[in-house]
């Protein structure tokens, strides 16, 4: 283990800066922008995923009426096709 | 909740805008109550009841600064504060995670002693966490003791700094010194690394729940539950298969703390760089679990003396705070011999690097530092056996089955050596991956972004397992 002298005075950057060197910080809304489209997507293709984590919620009314919406939404997905292309591409594993 | 679920997707979803609606309102304190509640919410899906132990935490290390604060100008009282709060800290840490293994022990020893008196044996149960928030806690004591610190900080401030939800459970262990600064003011929507953040939850979630999950499932767990029933080569593929999944399954877990924190506008420590391509177990040491290595030299190893006493004394120190990173993982004889084996390896390395013809080498030639490498990696293997088995007689068992001969393996698929390969393939990228990857990012128009992370997390999703087990920090 190495040694390292002591240190006497804050230092606010301690191990961070080796991460974030060279990188260019962007804002915000970047993220929303990526956030609502990956998820989207994710929601859009993997409704199946959805509509099972739905089911598995503890049982009320409101998690009911959630799962019915998701089960109805996996439907309409499979339909359209890219909810079907998805779940054979899974089981073909 | 674990990351890589959709409940905790959901729960970011929530978590995120709500926390960056508040500092575009300049309303700094009710974003820092956002995250607060936000990090309790997540810890209370293991046990509500717990979070008040997490809570208890949180008031006795704020009490314990602000009792350092008000003895500034007597240095004795302050010692005395700080030494009551870390024992007082070790004392609950010490209860929860080894009062089962102590009293087991200490019976064993009365039953062999003939004595008849034994110690009651009560069922704890392990909060989850515990050993990250306990020692962060100390962290900010210390730090304030030391003046790394300036002042001691509020309530709100400390309860974010050790329950904020990323690192609560599994690390990066973050540093007072270097985390308190940081909410002095309200994170900058301006700048927030996006690329560094995206791109460290995506590979984070690729490889716990790719690589770690099919290598814990197909091979580690079937092999080190029963070694003596496969053959010798199905248990060395386990062994490196191992040690490919504890660095992508702990790593993961960094790696997507630091992303959804970087998100949120907090910075975090790196807490893996490339541990398997390290030439020297000191070097390992300085790659591997970092915010802990350097948690630990820093609170023990230079409290202890560090080399300032000279070699003997300098061989005890690193033995000793081996041995007690050993016994920090858990309750157990395969943690302390694994904290010895890696103590002792680093004395002896020591010890040979201090004469004078060593020090003063040139660079070392290709095929030594590959030997290195190949040396220091297999010793780290060779521990990680007493790390992951049941048992002491277990691993022995491991171990034994290595050098025995054996049949053809069963186990072992194309599939699962090409997730060791790449495992340890990505050891030897280069150093400023991420700065590239980063270049490349900026040149990508965000909405593009977004739909390649929408395809990353379908093919996560596709290939992972159906059921993500909890992280292996998560015992600790």
């Amino acid at each position: 283990m190495p040694d390292t002298p002591h240190k006497t005075q804050a230092d606010p950057m301690i191990g961070t800066e080796e991460l974030e060197r060279g990188l260019r910080a962007g804002s915000a809304w970047q993220v929303a922008v990526i956030g609502i489209i990956a998820i989207t997507m994710l929601f859009t293709v993997n409704s199946g995923g959805l509509a099972r984590w739905t089911q598995s919620l503890p049982s009320n009314a409101a998690t009911a009426w959630l799962a019915e919406r998701a089960a109805d939404w996996h439907t309409l997905m499979l339909r359209l096709g890219p909810a079907a292309t998805y779940e054979r591409l899974r089981r073909r594993d | 909740m674990v990351f890589p679920t959709l409940s905790f997707l959901i729960f970011y979803c929530v978590v995120w805008p709500s926390s960056w609606l508040a500092v575009a309102a300049h309303r700094h304190t009710l974003h820092k109550l956002i995250i607060i509640a936000a990090s309790y919410f997540f810890y209370s899906f293991w046990s509500w009841r717990l979070a008040f132990l997490l809570f208890a935490s949180v008031v006795l290390n704020w009490g314990t600064g602000r009792l350092i604060g008000a003895s500034a100008g007597s240095p004795r009282l302050a010692r005395l504060v700080v030494s009551l709060g870390v024992a007082i800290n070790l004392l609950i840490l010490g209860f929860f995670k080894y009062y089962g293994w102590f009293s087991e022990e200490m019976n064993a020893l009365l039953r062999l002693a003939g004595l008849a008196r034994e110690i009651p044996l009560i069922e704890v149960l392990l909060p989850v966490g515990i050993s990250f928030f306990t020692f962060q806690g100390i962290s900010y004591i210390v730090d304030l003791y030391r003046g790394d610190l300036d002042r001691p900080r509020g309530l709100l401030d400390v309860m974010f700094f050790i329950s904020f939800f990323p690192h609560l459970v599994a690390g990066p262990i973050v540093r007072a010194a270097s985390f308190l600064p940081q909410l002095e003011r309200p994170p900058r929507p301006g700048r927030v690394f996006v690329g560094l953040g995206v791109m460290l939850i995506l590979w984070g979630l690729f490889k716990k729940a790719v690589v770690a999950h099919w290598l814990a499932v197909d091979l580690v767990d079937k092999v080190f539950f029963d070694p003596a029933a496969h053959s010798r080569l199905d248990v060395a593929a386990a062994v490196y298969g191992y040690a490919v999944q504890i660095y992508c399954d702990f790593s993961a877990y960094s790696d997507i703390a630091i992303g959804i924190a970087a998100l949120l506008g907090y910075r975090f420590q790196r807490n893996f760089n490339q541990p398997y391509r390290a030439e020297t177990l000191a070097d390992f040491w300085r790659r591997w679990h970092m915010s802990l290595s350097s948690w630990l030299r820093d609170y023990l190893y230079v409290p202890l003396g560090g080399n300032r006493g000279g070699p003997i004394k300098t061989y005890r120190n690193l033995l000793l705070t081996m041995i007690l990173g050993g016994i920090w993982h858990g309750a157990a004889w395969k943690f302390v011999i694994w904290g010895a084996l890696h103590g002792g390896y680093l004395a002896v390395e020591r010890m040979l690097s201090s004469r004078p013809a060593a020090t003063h080498a040139p660079a070392r030639p290709f095929w030594r530092r590959a030997l290195g490498i190949l040396v220091v990696f297999h010793f780290v293997c060779l521990c990680w056996i007493f790390f992951r088995a049941e048992s002491v007689p277990r691993a022995v068992e491991m171990i034994r089955t290595l050098v025995l001969p054996g049949d053809t393996p069963q186990l072992v698929t194309p599939w699962l050596a090409s997730l060791i390969a790449l495992g340890l393939a990505v050891q030897f990228t280069p150093p400023d991956l991420l700065e590239r990857l980063d270049r490349i990012y900026q040149r990508i128009p965000v909405v593009i972004v977004g739909l390649l992370a929408g395809l990353v997390l379908l093919v996560v999703e596709a290939i992972g397992g159906d059921e993500t087990a909890a992280f292996i920090y998560f015992q600790f």
